[in-house]
């Protein structure tokens, strides 16, 4: 790569396009940028290489030699991880490349985990994996701060989920499993100083997604009596989600590399269609446990929407479009909740809330000649319209016929935008 | 930060990473040297039961008791009291919902299912690690010869202290199983 630059600069020169100076601070500017950033490629290797060397011992010793006696076996289980520690002390103490940090942290995390199954297996312990995936996560945690490593951040990230679901799938199991909130609330301060470093990094993209879905899939384990108000607490999540993806900080990233806001809009749309049936507002009825852990949690999460809300507000006015539409849905959710006005009137307000959120969505794509986005808009609308022949008796010909009528729809509304843009590119 | 505080932090990490395996294999240690020991008839588990790679399952004889208390719900926690028949196995002597605190031995287990008073429990200790090229044909040697009238023959040592326990060995024929299966 470097020496296809020097070679292309070296052409500019000759053609006259730069002066032999700008060629030399566009040579220094890469230098300096490559001085800066650590080698991306040395520490991706560095750490699949730790993960390989680390899944590797663990394959080795699980393999559980009987001809070794128990104080072997013993030493054996805990050589990596103190061979792991010296490795990552002296990475710190001779303040070495983030790529061997990396590498060093990762080994360790794995080591950890490895000498607290092998023990187990020594005294032929019975399986309690929420417990030595939280006792694993939790001892690898303040490695996220102390070597910095992102993998390990990840990592422990996911023994965490991993963890909480272990606890909240298990059927029959009134458990709640707390600790999630240590994992995540351990996490967020070096998620936020990564999205204020390095906003467009891969690595901060890799976070940008796996830190909502964990959420999203965290959330499940803490709903349990008052499951009717799981719609309440996940589209809260999600307006919470959309109004992080709708930050000043974001302004800037690739709508793709930016998990909150699709995760958040994504989310909000489906619980939003689920919450059209009548059927559903049925079943979730009036009396809603409110001294339950799952309305604090809904309180919890609707007092950072409600901060988020108010952020966007005091930066922008408010204009009736798509974006607030989505962002402040959870509001609306909220008033039909907990103001007694019948299951019908609930349906109904969600069904023209969904279809304004679809017709704005679509008004925004003709705007800004987007595809994408005026698909997304059909597509709304479209499932929504689908939804709605669940509710009535209608015959078979009437159905066929909004299918092709959607179906036209899509293909005429695109063809007409395809067209108009050309015409403009043409201008 | 210094470089000298983050290693510091890291150091006491490194201690508290080294404490915990340190301490789970002290105290299991301790049931080991300080515990009573009891043997616990085993008894043939359900075949269809997927084997599970580099252990074996084991079941007890010594899985249910009767009671009329209709508070023993699913996946609750009991303890088990024990005692020691003529041949030295292990029998119950009474069962609580709260730890013991006369001293005795006991166990804990967790309720599977209470039907109509019949109340049936797990132990704890049901898995018997071995060498991953002698797990399978100790399970298959496990349930044969649970199989014939030998229920005598099949046993596991299980020391007690203080409602733990720690599996220490699986015997058949007055051998443990890692040398049976060698044979």
């Amino acid at each position: 790569m470097r020496s296809k630059l020097s070679n292309e600069l070296d052409t500019l020169i000759k053609e006259g396009v730069i002066s032999s100076q700008t060629a030399t601070d566009i040579r220094q500017y890469y230098a300096a940028k490559n001085e800066n950033s650590p080698n991306l490629l040395y520490t991706i290797f560095g750490i699949f290489g730790a993960i390989l060397i680390g899944a590797g011992i663990i394959l080795m010793i699980a393999h559980n030699w009987d001809a070794f006696s128990k104080v072997t076996k013993i030493i054996w289980a805990l050589s990596p991880l103190v061979l792991a520690q010296l490795l990552v002390g002296y990475t710190i103490l001779k303040e070495k490349s983030m790529a061997w940090k990396e590498s060093a942290s990762v080994l360790l995390f794995f080591a950890v985990g490895t000498a607290i199954s092998l023990i187990s297996q020594i005294y032929h312990l019975p399986e309690q994996l929420d417990s030595y995936l939280l006792t694993w996560g939790l001892l690898c945690l303040p490695l996220v701060y102390l070597t910095k490593s992102r993998a390990v951040a990840l990592l422990t990230l996911l023994t965490g989920t991993y963890y909480t679901i272990v606890i909240g799938w298990k059927l029959g199991e009134s458990k709640t499993p707390w600790m999630y909130l240590i994992f995540i609330g351990a996490i967020l301060p070096y998620y936020i100083n990564l999205v204020r470093t390095y906003i467009a990094s891969n690595t901060t993209t890799i976070f940008n997604w796996a830190i909502p879905i964990s959420c999203i899939i965290g959330l499940s384990c803490f709903i349990k009596k008052a499951d009717e108000l799981g719609f309440l607490m996940y589209i809260t999540l999600f307006a919470v989600f959309y109004g992080i993806g709708r930050l000043q900080i974001f302004a800037q990233s690739n709508t793709l590399r930016n998990g909150f806001l699709l995760l958040g809009s994504f989310g909000t749309i489906v619980v939003l269609l689920i919450l059209t049936f009548w059927e559903v507002w049925k079943d979730i009825g009036n009396g809603h446990q409110l001294g339950s852990q799952e309305f604090f949690i809904a309180l919890f999460l609707v007092i950072i929407a409600l901060i988020l809300s108010v952020q966007r507000l005091a930066n922008s006015k408010l204009k009736l479009n798509a974006t607030t539409l989505i962002q402040y849905s959870f509001l609306l959710i909220w008033m039909v909740f907990f103001i007694p006005l019948g299951y019908i009137f609930a349906t109904v307000i969600i069904n023209l809330l969904l279809l304004a959120i679809g017709i704005t969505i679509i008004k925004s794509g003709i705007a800004k000649m987007h595809f994408r986005i005026l698909n997304y808009g059909l597509l709304i609308t479209s499932v929504l319209i689908i939804s709605r022949f669940f509710d009535t008796t209608m015959s078979f010909e009437l159905r066929g016929a909004v299918f092709v009528v959607i179906g036209l729809s899509f293909f005429v509304s695109n063809y007409l935008m395809y067209k108009r843009q050309l015409k403009i590119s043409k201008k | 930060m210094k470089t000298i505080h983050i290693l510091i932090i890291f150091i006491i990490l490194a201690l508290v990473q080294l404490y915990v395996p340190y301490r789970m294999i002290k105290d299991h240690e301790d049931i080991l040297k300080y515990g009573t020991l009891y043997q616990f008839k085993t008894k043939p588990i359900d075949p269809n039961d997927p084997f599970r790679g580099k252990y074996i399952t084991l079941s007890y004889e010594m899985d249910s008791f009767n009671s009329n208390d209709t508070t023993y719900y699913n996946n609750n926690k009991v303890y088990i009291h024990l005692t020691k028949d003529d041949a030295g196995f292990a029998q119950i002597k009474g069962v609580s919902h709260q730890e013991p605190t006369e001293p005795i031995d006991y166990v804990e287990a967790f309720i599977d299912y209470n039907d109509n008073g019949y109340i049936r429990f797990e132990l704890p200790f049901n898995r018997y690690y071995m060498e991953e090229t002698k797990a399978l044909a100790a399970e298959q040697l496990y349930q044969q010869v649970n199989r014939q009238d030998s229920i005598e023959k099949v046993y596991a040592m299980v020391y007690v202290k203080e409602g733990k326990a720690v599996l220490s060995d699986v015997i058949i024929a007055g051998e443990s199983i890692k040398d049976y299966v060698t044979k």
